[in-house]
């Protein structure tokens, strides 16, 4: 078991940069997912690790060991496979054993391994078959046998349960996370599905274009995702965005005006911050700076302020030693520029289809906004809850494009109808606010503000 | 309707229209006449051959579709005449030599060509297939002054004499190497290519290198492509003419243990063949015998490797 750690981590083909200054801190131990859209360079990034390819710059570390330059066979990994991957003219015990086999063990010792494995993955007596015989679950317990046999370092799993079919992935999910409370090895995972990532992981990575966009235990992701990618990737259905302009106590779409205090929304020049290990700590929340130039320690922070041209000043210059990211006058050179606002700024409103409410009726929600006037447009009744499509006024009737619409879930026994005219509510503790530029999050829940 | 119309028409017309409502039995009947076609043009040679060892040399003037008398003897005769079975041996030895290093070498090029993309790649692999349509010809005089010794390299004031291969198995299987090779390669490099790059990730992070991927995953895997490259070299050699005519004098050891040494110049079976042939008689029933000796070690190894080699031409073709 051990860390595996990236550092500055890229992969460039020809002119496409497929993974990009890639910086990971695995923990020993610790199960994560990396996860994005097809083509993201979650693979890629995956493949580094295991040393099937190598990178353009940087570093990987396993075990405290560098790896960079090392074949696969040396770097103390197994890997499953989406395709699995077993070699089709050896019998499943000689599949295990492969790997045991090549580093020459004694035979006593190969088989008490192997009996190990077959029994943790619930392969007994199947030993003697060829994988043509198994089913593909069986297949898949075979590639996970093979990989904890030889007690690596590290699992990498690439998309492992992607071509099983529904119901059996649900199963081997559950069966991966039991293996993984039993063996308590360092998990790299990649997938495109998120109910995966969601349900297995200590941390979700999610990655965009070969950019890791945030690293955070998966709740943390869904409830206060640091960009508007991360908000729209995690959760299912995906989070409604809305364009809006943000005033002096509130954000105006193109509906209708939503009402907040403005102050808790990004930072402004003179604002003091505090920087911690998560970001840029302000009063009203954590924004999603990233501070790993500074290598803070968990309990470490530098007070700072916000100054006129969107950097930061130093309070402390007297810190020991002084990070690299701080400049000798005393100011950082980290630039927070897309957090500052002010009235006028463009942003992107968020919220998720379980925080839309039809108005007046006993959602038990305190602060909610004020109400848009909404044409409800397709039901998708799911059984334990209702997803509406939701028009707005303005544009019903004709051809509607994502950005017009809403998807609001309620609950199964709510009475909506098919084309009726429905007024609803946000619940402001559950709405995002994003830079339109660049994506960051700007403030995750709002308060009610003076009207 | 049908009946008044059948009545009315010929035999011709009625023969048409049923094969065109049942077409399967004109297609059956068609099969049938390929098939006899193609039996009589690949089986009657060797019918013809046998109907030549059988009959006793004076009695072959004139010979009929039947043996002209009975001679089994002819096949022992072979043996006795000259040491046939030292020639075979030669032609075994080479031919084996030969696909030993052809298939090693194409096997590495195969996976080079087959699982690696890199800049050049395609104008290459049309280089080395364009070797295998150069006449054998064309090499022939350079290739036999290198064998005999006569070219010399001067380097560093000093002269190095190209060494004197003629009448061993280096004159032969170099060249065989190197005409049968591309042909060897495409066909590696056909099955490599299909092998899915999960098989050969999963092997290196197993544990091997990538050499070792390929000798324990991708060979085994691409077995009936092996095993096709193996046969057509090992019958292509066995029975190449050209080289092995030009470069050995025809001597061969008298005995088996002899084979080693300097007195057997490796003639092939074909020299061994063509040596009933004197300046004074004309064996045509040993010669007609020889040929069919010679060919059994051939049948014999297609026989056993056909499932594989049936496969194998055609897998290349077929995708999963």
């Amino acid at each position: 078991m051990g860390r595996v750690t990236l550092e500055n981590v890229v992969k460039e083909y020809d002119d496409v940069v497929a993974v990009n200054e890639m910086t990971l801190d695995i923990e020993d131990g610790e199960f994560v997912t990396l996860v994005g859209p097809s083509g993201c360079g979650k693979s890629t990034t995956l493949e580094t690790i295991a040393g099937l390819t190598k990178p353009t710059r940087g570093t990987i570390e396993i075990a405290d060991r560098e790896v960079t330059n090392l074949p696969p066979k040396d770097r103390g990994i197994a890997m499953v496979f989406q395709n699995i991957a077993l070699f089709p003219h050896m019998d499943v015990y000689d599949n295990i054993s492969f790997g045991l086999r090549l580093r020459n063990f004694d035979t006593d010792e190969i088989d008490r391994r192997v009996e190990h494995a077959a029994d943790v993955v619930q392969l007994q007596g199947m030993l003697e078959r060829m994988p043509d015989e198994l089913s593909g679950g069986q297949r898949q317990r075979v590639a996970i046998a093979r990989a904890i046999v030889r007690e690596p370092e590290a699992f990498l799993m690439d998309e492992p349960l992607a071509n099983l079919d529904a119901k059996l992935r649900v199963h081997m999910r559950t069966e991966l996370q039991r293996l993984h409370k039993e063996l308590d090895t360092t998990t790299i995972y990649v997938t495109h599905d998120q109910a995966e990532a969601m349900t297995m992981s200590d941390r979700i990575a999610v990655i965009n274009d070969g950019d890791l966009q945030q690293i955070a235990p998966p709740l943390t992701c869904y409830n206060e995702p640091a960009n508007e990618f991360v908000a729209g990737f995690i959760g299912s259905p995906s989070m409604n965005f809305l364009e809006g302009e943000l005033l002096d106590g509130g954000v105006r779409t193109a509906y209708g005006t939503v009402e907040f205090d403005t102050d808790d929304v990004g930072v402004s020049p003179g604002d003091a911050v505090r920087l911690t290990a998560a970001g840029l700590e302000t009063n009203h929340g954590t924004l999603p700076l990233d501070v790993k130039t500074l290598d803070l320690a968990d309990d470490e922070e530098i007070p700072a302020t916000v100054t006129e041209d969107g950097t930061l000043d130093v309070e402390a210059a007297d810190l020991e030693p002084t990070p690299t990211a701080i400049a000798s006058d005393g100011s950082f050179d980290l630039d927070v520029s897309d957090f500052v606002v002010e009235p006028g700024d463009e942003v992107t409103m968020g919220v998720r289809p379980e925080n839309i409410h039809v108005a007046g009726a006993d959602h038990g929600i305190a602060d909610v906004t004020r109400s848009f006037d909404v044409t409800t447009d397709v039901l998708e009744p799911m059984g334990d809850q209702i997803f509406v499509y939701l028009m707005f006024e303005e544009t019903s009737g004709g051809m509607s494009d994502d950005a017009d619409q809403l998807l609001m879930s309620v609950d199964p026994e709510s009475q909506v109808e098919e084309d009726e005219h429905l007024d609803i509510v946000l619940d402001r503790t559950n709405v995002h606010l994003f830079d339109d530029d660049s994506g960051i999050a700007l403030a995750h829940g709002l308060a009610g503000g003076e009207h | 309707m049908a009946t008044a119309s059948e009545s009315s028409e010929g035999p011709f017309t009625r023969w048409v229209q049923e094969s065109i409502t049942q077409p399967e039995n004109t297609y059956r009947a068609m099969f049938y006449v390929v098939m006899v076609f193609f039996l009589f043009t690949t089986l009657f040679p060797f019918y013809w051959l046998l109907v030549l060892a059988l009959t006793p040399n004076d009695a072959i003037r004139g010979l009929g579709l039947l043996p002209n008398g009975f001679n089994p003897g002819a096949f022992v005769r072979v043996f006795e005449v000259v040491p046939f079975h030292i020639y075979m041996l030669n032609s075994l030895i080479l031919a084996g030599l030969t696909t030993l290093i052809v298939l090693l070498v194409a096997s590495l090029a195969g996976y080079v060509f087959g699982r690696l993309s890199f800049p050049g790649k395609g104008v290459l692999m049309l280089a080395i297939l364009a070797i295998s349509y150069f006449p054998p010809a064309a090499f022939l005089i350079p290739l036999f002054r290198l064998f005999n010794g006569n070219v010399s390299i001067t380097l560093f004031g000093q002269t190095i004499n190209s060494p004197v291969l003629y009448n061993t198995p280096g004159a032969m299987v170099l060249p065989f190497t190197a005409l049968f090779m591309p042909l060897s390669i495409f066909i590696l490099t056909t099955f490599f290519s299909q092998i899915p790059d999960g098989l050969e990730d999963a092997a290196r992070i197993e544990g091997t290198t990538r050499l070792g991927a390929l000798f324990r995953v991708i060979i085994p895997l691409s077995a009936p492509g092996v095993a096709t490259a193996g046969v057509l070299t090992f019958i292509s050699v066995y029975n190449e003419y050209f080289f092995s005519f030009l470069m050995s004098d025809g001597q061969v050891a008298k005995t088996i243990f002899g084979i080693v040494s300097a007195s057997n110049h490796w003639a092939p079976l074909l020299q061994g063949i063509l040596s009933y042939q004197t300046q004074y008689a004309k064996f045509y029933n040993l010669m007609a015998a020889a040929s069919i000796v010679g060919v059994l070690p051939v049948a014999i190894l297609v026989v056993v490797a056909q499932e594989k080699i049936v496969s194998g031409l055609t897998a290349g073709a077929l995708k999963e």
